[in-house]
């Protein structure tokens, strides 16, 4: 039921081949600012010569790669999606180790075993790094830590800050919105410094959201208080695009490899207002199972957003970001946004 | 009455219930329809889950994390490890066999082993052991070289995985070495069934190797059409699966065939191996929708058709479709009963927590209909034996969403149909026509007490504790709305859980006044007779209670009614320079009741009112002790009405203390006493200190001392300051200064 047409060979390589050389030329200018950087979350990293090409022309020196995350699997936390390196990145790309923790997860572990599973990530990190050939100048810890969970969450950071000192690692971990606007009861993470994520900061599990990614409306609630956030902050921006599935009016699934044009292809779904898609009939769609009456809300980006949302921080910040950072490396979304308009984004925030 | 807020304190609880199903019971919606607070996931348990919980022996039965397949078919031929191990030695010892098989270490096995083959004396633990006996009478056995080899095996195909390591095993060596062994050993042997044992373990060996290609080659050439007959060979289809899902993950995708062909060796090991649990759900995430259908589409064995739907349906698929797949397979697969089972635990579950408004009506979504309609399908079909189960789920969901009638209606076709004979059946059935029965009631069943006792009589009748308190919950509301407070009151201290840290004093005082009337009606006495609560426990919980409100009198008279009370932890009078709650605890171990600590707190204050210094020292002692800070908190923490009542500020103030310690300090002219007293004082202070709001900051986070707020220290360490001046000589003062650091530092920096 996929929706692309097949083109011949050829033609796709011509295409591609155009689009590249194009890409290199509008991307090919430099710029002054903070570090360009992007996001790979993905769990084979595979980057190959043109993604290079790509990541060079947007003068990209640095990448945020995930690791792995930690979630509960049965009656035990373990490490899950843990990276295989197909190929190693460019040796001049500054990388930097992200692990991500789920909220269950800290629910689930005991006081007592909190330095443990610190020592854990550390050294996992250690041998993952071992397999890059370089040093690493910072690792990432990325969660959506709760009242529940703060203080494990937190105790668990001073331990692995101790740690990475052992390595001259710096430790960042990301912060979220809400955590911004409300320091006194989230609190602030014991680490060198914070990576600000400005994305999925809607209300992702309800109809009336329009776009749960970036809004910029929603996104103002949040961020009066940014100018005395303690932290040293960097900035994660979103590049990436997903249809959100809902049954009875509830959410049912993230779909992240679908996009706007896989529904609009596919005679399985009717076009509603604006982003939203319902199904006509029972059917499969992509692998997975989709019932009558099913809704999708498509939630794209775009890059004015994006340029608007960079103004909006930059009008607030004291200091302007270190790094900024695109979640995240997907080669469809950078055709799909073209590295021109990437380009532009960065080049925003060089203001 | 308070009782209108015991009842929202109460039916907060159970909003999500209301809210949920709100057409079961209206009444109540329009007082808590707009609620949007998240009450906790509290639901009932309607129909009562002993009675649809499958056997383990069931396929698809679930406990923990783990999900199992068919087990243990009474009518299956093949044996298990044991059975086939005692024909196999021609011994029905079991324990023998147990202990020195599979219990044994490799040590004293291969000890045993080598002095049988040597005609050497049987080593001292094993001379007694039968099996070992019959061993020694034949040196040449074959299954010697096995035993030796396969426990050699057994620490490296045993060991568990460590997700943090790498998954390299940690001798790998000496693994490839027992290959080799195995490989020669297997040659070597004539005998048909450690043949196949030998390949079971090299199997294992190139599985925890981690030669997943090889595991997939082996099982192919020697067990896919084996006849072993033994369940290890369903063990290895287990490692197949497991070295083929291995490396699949490995590839970054996979064609759709294959992945079929991978949820065939899944369901193959699954239903026939007994021990081979799907231990983690989160595997199946591998798998999607299509998957299962390309799977299906790849068999033509109805039975693996129907495990292949089952799987589907634990993440991928809608219950209700694998449902319908399987009824045009066969609708009277057992597999059938295991998905009603759980579209009815979702249904009481799941459906129970959706307290948030939502924009759609769920009972009349596409969904709700396409489950209806499947159990419609099951209901009329004829080949099915078990149509009454059909009929009776679709009347459940037709009370959940609602339409009482139909349900009922249902309810009666079910106990028409095939399989209405099922006592399981007729008991859910049971429960259902109460439920539908409490759906009739409204103002006038109260002055039906015919009518109403007998309903409730039949619920008791039930045992189903959920069943109930729902009811005594219902009619509990009605008294309400319609002005029977007794009756409320009576029937909100019947409920079954415990309700004490939801009642207030004036609550307390008017359930007493309720037990203790003497008119009661007729539905009133019938409530009485049956309530949960009796006076004893009622009179306790006034003690606590009153114990709390630091009214030490009139809560040893309400203990003493109670002919009760809990024992404290450790001795409520006794303090220390710094407070150890612990150490207390260990040290002092209590022999205090409450009922002694009120009597002796009223003991101390009537002497201390006389004059008496000591007294009203301890009284100040037993103040202090029983708030946070003091070493029995318990005597109130315990009974504190809420979460927000032990945040109160009077559980944290030193506000009863301090002015205790201030009336022994004006008794006593002692040096020494005066300056134990002011150090009580200061440690008052030092509490209020710590508990002053405007002390909190999130750069406590990092554990860094903060500098003491000058200001804030001069109010808060007066007694420090007196005890400094004017106390430097006493032995107190110097034992002190020794002890409390805080002290110390004041003392030097001040």
């Amino acid at each position: 039921m996929y929706a692309r047409t097949d083109k011949p060979v050829i033609l796709k390589s011509w295409h591609k081949l155009i689009l590249v050389s194009l890409l290199w030329w509008a991307c090919n200018s430099k710029n002054k600012g903070p570090v360009h950087a992007f996001y790979h979350w993905k769990t084979t990293f595979t980057l190959g010569p043109s993604d290079y090409q790509k990541l060079d022309s947007m003068e990209v020196s640095r990448l945020y790669v995930r690791y792995f995350d930690i979630d509960k699997y049965g009656d035990k936390l373990k490490p899950l999606g843990v990276i295989e390196w197909k190929s190693l990145p460019a040796s001049k790309l500054d990388i930097v180790p992200c692990v991500f923790i789920t909220n269950r997860a800290l629910q689930f572990i005991p006081d007592t075993a909190i330095q443990s599973l610190a020592l854990h990530v550390y050294s996992k990190i250690q041998k993952l790094n071992a397999q890059l050939n370089r040093p690493v100048k910072e690792i990432q810890m990325d969660c959506d830590w709760s009242p529940e969970t703060k203080s494990k969450y937190f105790s668990f950071l001073e331990t692995l800050k101790v740690l990475c000192r052992q390595e001259n690692w710096l430790l960042s971990a990301t912060i979220r919105l809400h955590q911004i606007k409300f320091p006194q009861t989230t609190g602030i993470p014991p680490v060198d410094r914070g990576m600000l994520m400005y994305y999925n900061m809607g209300d992702l599990k309800s109809p009336n959201e329009t776009n749960s990614i970036l809004n910029l409306e929603t996104a103002a609630q949040y961020t009066s208080k940014l100018p005395e956030y303690p932290l040293e902050l960097d900035l994660a921006l979103p590049l990436f695009s997903w249809v959100v599935q809902f049954r009875n009016d509830e959410l049912l699934a993230l779909r992240s490899a679908w996009n706007k044009e896989d529904l609009q292809n596919d005679t399985l779904f009717v076009h509603q207002q604006k982003n939203w898609y319902q199904a006509r009939t029972n059917g499969l769609f992509k692998g997975e199972y989709i019932l009558k009456n099913d809704r999708f809300r498509v939630e794209e980006i775009q890059p004015d957003l994006v340029k608007q949302a960079i103004n909006h921080l930059y009008s607030l910040w004291k200091t302007n970001p270190v790094n900024l950072s695109l979640f995240h490396y997907n080669p469809y979304e950078i055709e799909t946004y073209s590295c021109r308009n990437i380009e532009e984004i960065y080049r925003a925030a060089s203001q | 009455m308070k009782s209108k807020l015991i009842l929202a304190g109460i039916l907060k609880r159970f909003t999500a219930l209301l809210l949920s199903s709100a057409v079961l019971c209206s009444g109540f919606i329009q007082s808590f329809a707009c609620s949007t607070e998240d009450y906790g996931p509290y639901y009932y348990n309607l129909i009562p889950e002993s009675d649809n919980n499958w056997d383990p022996y069931a396929p698809y039965y679930s406990w923990g994390y783990s999900l199992f397949g068919r087990s243990d078919d009474p009518n299956a031929t093949v044996l298990n490890n044991m059975e086939s191990w005692q024909v196999e030695l021609k011994s029905d010892n079991v324990e023998a066999i147990r202990s020195l098989i599979f219990e044994s270490s490799e040590s004293s096995l291969l000890q045993l082993i080598s002095s049988i083959k040597d005609d050497k004396a049987l080593p001292k633990e094993w001379e007694n052991n039968p099996l070992a006996q019959q061993l020694k009478k034949n040196k040449k056995s074959p299954v010697l070289d096995y035993l030796s080899f396969a426990k050699k095996c057994e620490k490296h195909v045993t060991r568990e995985s460590n997700w943090w390591e790498n998954s390299e095993p940690s001798d790998e060596t000496g693994m490839h070495q027992l290959l080799e062994e195995g490989e020669r050993l297997l040659k070597k042997c004539k005998d048909k069934e450690l043949k196949e044992r030998y390949r079971y373990q090299i199997l294992r060996l190139h599985f925890y190797l981690g030669e997943y290609q090889a595991v997939n080659a082996y099982y192919a050439q020697h067990f896919s059409d084996s006849k072993w007959n033994n369940k290890l060979r369903f063990q290895a289809a287990n490692y197949d699966f497991g070295a083929a899902f291995r490396l699949a993950h490995k590839q970054d995708s996979m064609p759709p065939a294959e992945k079929a062909s991978l949820i065939l060796k899944l369901s193959n090991a699954f239903q026939n191996c007994e021990d081979c649990a799907i231990t983690y759900f989160e595997d199946l995430h591998f798998f999607n929708a299509q998957d299962y259908f390309e799977a299906a589409r790849s068999t033509e064995l109805p039975q693996q058709k129907i495990d292949i739907w089952m799987l589907g349906s634990l993440r991928s698929i809608p219950p209700h479709v694998a449902l319908d797949k399987i009824l045009d397979i066969d609708p009277n697969a057992p597999e059938i009963r295991s998905i009603m089972d759980r579209m009815l635990e979702n249904s009481q579950q799941e459906r129970f927590l959706r307290y948030e408004s939502t924009l759609t009506d769920y009972f009349a979504s596409e969904e709700w209909n396409q489950i209806c309609m499947a159990l419609r399908k099951g209901s009329i079909n004829k080949k099915a034996t078990d149509r009454a189960q059909f009929s009776f789920l679709l009347a459940y969901f037709d009370y959940i969403s609602g339409k009482f009638h139909q349900a009922r209606k249902e309810l009666e076709n079910a106990s028409l149909l095939p399989g209405s004979e099922n006592l399981a059946l007729q008991h859910q059935q049971r429960v259902l026509r109460s439920l539908l029965d409490l759906e009739t009631w409204n103002s006038k069943i109260l002055n039906n007490a015919h009518l109403l006792i007998g309903q409730l009589n039949e619920v008791l009748a039930i045992n189903h504790p959920e069943l109930t308190e729902y009811t005594f919950r219902r009619l509990e509301e009605l008294a309400s709305n319609n002005g029977q407070m007794n009756l409320e009151r009576l029937l909100f201290a019947s409920m079954y859980r415990d309700i004490e840290s939801e009642l207030s004093y004036p609550d307390i005082l008017m359930l007493e006044s309720s037990f203790k009337n003497q008119e009661k009606n007729v539905i009133e006495r019938w409530v009485s007779k049956n309530q949960k609560l009796k006076m004893s426990t009622l009179m306790e919980w006034k003690g606590n209670t009153l114990l709390a409100m630091h009214r030490f009198e009139e809560a040893a008279e309400a203990y003493k009614q109670a002919g009760h009370s809990s024992m404290l932890n450790t001795d409520p009078l006794h303090i220390r320079i710094n407070d150890c709650h612990d150490c207390d605890h260990r040290e002092l171990p209590g022999h205090y009741t409450q009922l002694r600590f009120c009597e002796e707190m009223v003991y101390l204050n009537n002497e201390a009112e006389k004059g008496n210094a000591l007294s009203a020292f301890q009284y100040a002692n037993g103040l202090y002790n029983i708030t946070w800070f003091g070493n029995s908190r318990d005597a109130i923490s315990y009974h504190l009405q809420s979460e927000e009542e032990t945040e109160h500020p009077s559980f944290y103030s030193m506000s009863l203390a301090y002015p205790a310690y201030e009336r022994a300090l004006k008794l006593t002219r002692d040096p020494e006493f005066k300056a134990k007293i002011h150090f009580m004082m200061a440690k008052c202070e030092q509490n209020e200190y710590d508990t002053d709001g405007s002390n909190v900051s999130y750069h406590s986070y990092y554990g860094e001392d903060l500098p003491c707020d000058p200001i804030k220290n001069q109010e808060f360490r007066k007694n420090f300051l007196i005890l400094k001046k004017q106390f430097a000589n006493t032995e107190f003062y110097k034992m002190a200064l020794k002890e409390c650091s805080y002290f110390e530092h004041y003392v030097r920096v001040h």
